[in-house]
C-alpha cells in the first residue's frame, strides 16, 4: 500500500514538472492545417496560376534571374508579399484557435510561463529573419528570400524547443539544412520552401498528433 | 527501511508535494499560474503556501504590475534540498 503512494506521489511529481515547463498546447492538426495553406499558398506563387494582380506575371525563376521587366517583378513581388502575409497571418490564428480548443481539452492553461517562453525563444530569429527578408527584397536580392525564411525559421524551432516539444528540434535542423542547400540552389528556393513549410510541417503535424494528442 | 529517513513530513500533502514539484523546476512563477496547474480553490491553496512559508521552504513576492498586484513565489535553497531529499526517499523506498 505505502508502495503505491510513493509511486503515485513521484508520477504527481513528474506530471507537474513537466506540465509547469512544457508548452504542451501546440495542436497536431493545427500544424498539419499551416502546412497545407503554405504548400497552396507557395503552389499560386510557383506555378503562377489563379490569381495575378495584373495581366502581367511571371514565373518564379524568371523573377529570380530577374529575367522579367521591371514593372512585372515589381507585380510579382506584391504577390509574393501578400500571399506569404495570408499564410502567416492564417497559420497563426489556426494555430492560436486549435492551441486553445487542445488547452481546454486538456486542462492546461494556455497563456502560461512556458507559452510566453516558447513565443519569445521562436519568435526572436524569426522576427529579425523577417526583417531581413524585408531588405533582401528592398536590395533586389529576391533569390535568397526563401532560403532565409528556412534557416531563420529553423533557427527559431531549435531554441523553442527547449521550452516545448523536444521533437521541435529535429524539425528545425530539417528546416536549417534545406535553407542552406537552398542558399546553393537559389533558383530552386521556392520548391525548398514548399519542402520545409509544407511538407515538414505536414509530417510534424501528424506526428504531433499521433505522438501526443491522440491520448 | 532505507529511505524513510529521508521523507519530510511537509511533504506528506499532495497539495504541497505539488506545489513544491512546480517550484522546484520553475523561477518565480505566480499565484495563478500554481493554481490552474493544480486545479485548486483559493482557500486551500493558500493555507498549503503559508505553511511553506513558515518553514522556510518557499519565498513570496508581492508586487504591482499597474495597478493589478502580482504575488509570486520561488523555491528557497532549504525548500530545494528538502525537497530532493524527498524526492530520493520516495525513489529509494519504490527500489526496494
Amino acid at each position: 500500500m505505502e508502495n503505491l503512494k510513493h509511486k503515485k506521489d513521484i508520477s504527481l511529481i513528474k506530471t507537474l514538472m513537466e506540465k509547469s515547463t512544457k508548452f504542451s498546447n501546440l495542436s497536431g492538426y493545427g500544424v498539419l492545417f499551416t502546412g497545407c495553406l503554405a504548400l497552396l499558398g507557395a503552389s499560386f506563387v510557383y506555378f503562377d496560376i489563379g490569381i495575378s494582380i495584373s495581366e502581367k506575371h511571371i514565373s518564379y525563376a524568371e523573377l529570380i534571374n530577374q529575367t522579367g521587366s521591371p514593372d512585372t517583378i515589381t507585380n510579382k513581388i506584391k504577390l509574393l508579399v501578400i500571399i506569404a502575409s495570408l499564410i502567416l497571418i492564417s497559420s497563426l490564428i489556426v494555430l492560436y484557435l486549435t492551441a486553445r480548443i487542445k488547452s481546454g481539452k486538456h486542462g492546461i492553461v494556455l497563456f502560461n510561463s512556458s507559452f510566453s517562453r516558447t513565443l519569445k525563444s521562436l519568435f526572436i530569429p524569426v522576427f529579425s529573419g523577417g526583417i531581413f527578408c524585408l531588405f533582401l527584397l528592398s536590395h533586389n536580392m529576391y533569390g535568397l528570400v526563401a532560403p532565409a525564411t528556412l534557416i531563420f525559421y529553423g533557427l527559431g524551432l531549435v531554441s523553442a524547443s527547449k521550452s516545448s516539444y523536444l521533437e521541435l528540434e529535429y524539425l528545425g535542423y530539417f528546416e536549417l539544412l534545406l535553407g542552406i542547400t537552398a542558399s546553393y540552389f537559389m533558383g530552386s528556393g521556392l520548391l525548398f520552401w514548399m519542402i520545409g513549410f509544407g511538407v515538414g510541417h505536414i509530417v510534424f503535424g501528424f506526428f504531433i498528433h499521433f505522438k501526443y494528442d491522440k491520448k | 527501511m532505507e529511505g524513510f529517513n529521508l521523507l519530510n513530513k511537509a511533504f506528506d500533502s499532495r497539495v504541497r508535494l505539488g506545489l513544491m514539484s512546480i517550484l522546484s523546476v520553475n523561477e518565480w512563477i505566480s499565484y495563478k499560474e500554481v493554481k490552474n496547474l493544480l486545479d485548486l480553490t483559493d482557500g486551500n491553496l493558500a493555507s498549503h503556501i503559508q505553511a511553506l512559508e513558515k518553514i522556510n521552504f518557499l519565498e513570496i513576492k508581492k508586487q504591482f504590475i499597474g495597478k493589478k498586484p502580482l504575488t509570486t513565489y520561488r523555491i528557497t535553497e532549504i525548500g530545494k534540498n528538502a525537497f530532493k531529499d524527498h524526492v530520493s526517499g520516495l525513489e529509494k523506498l519504490i527500489n526496494n
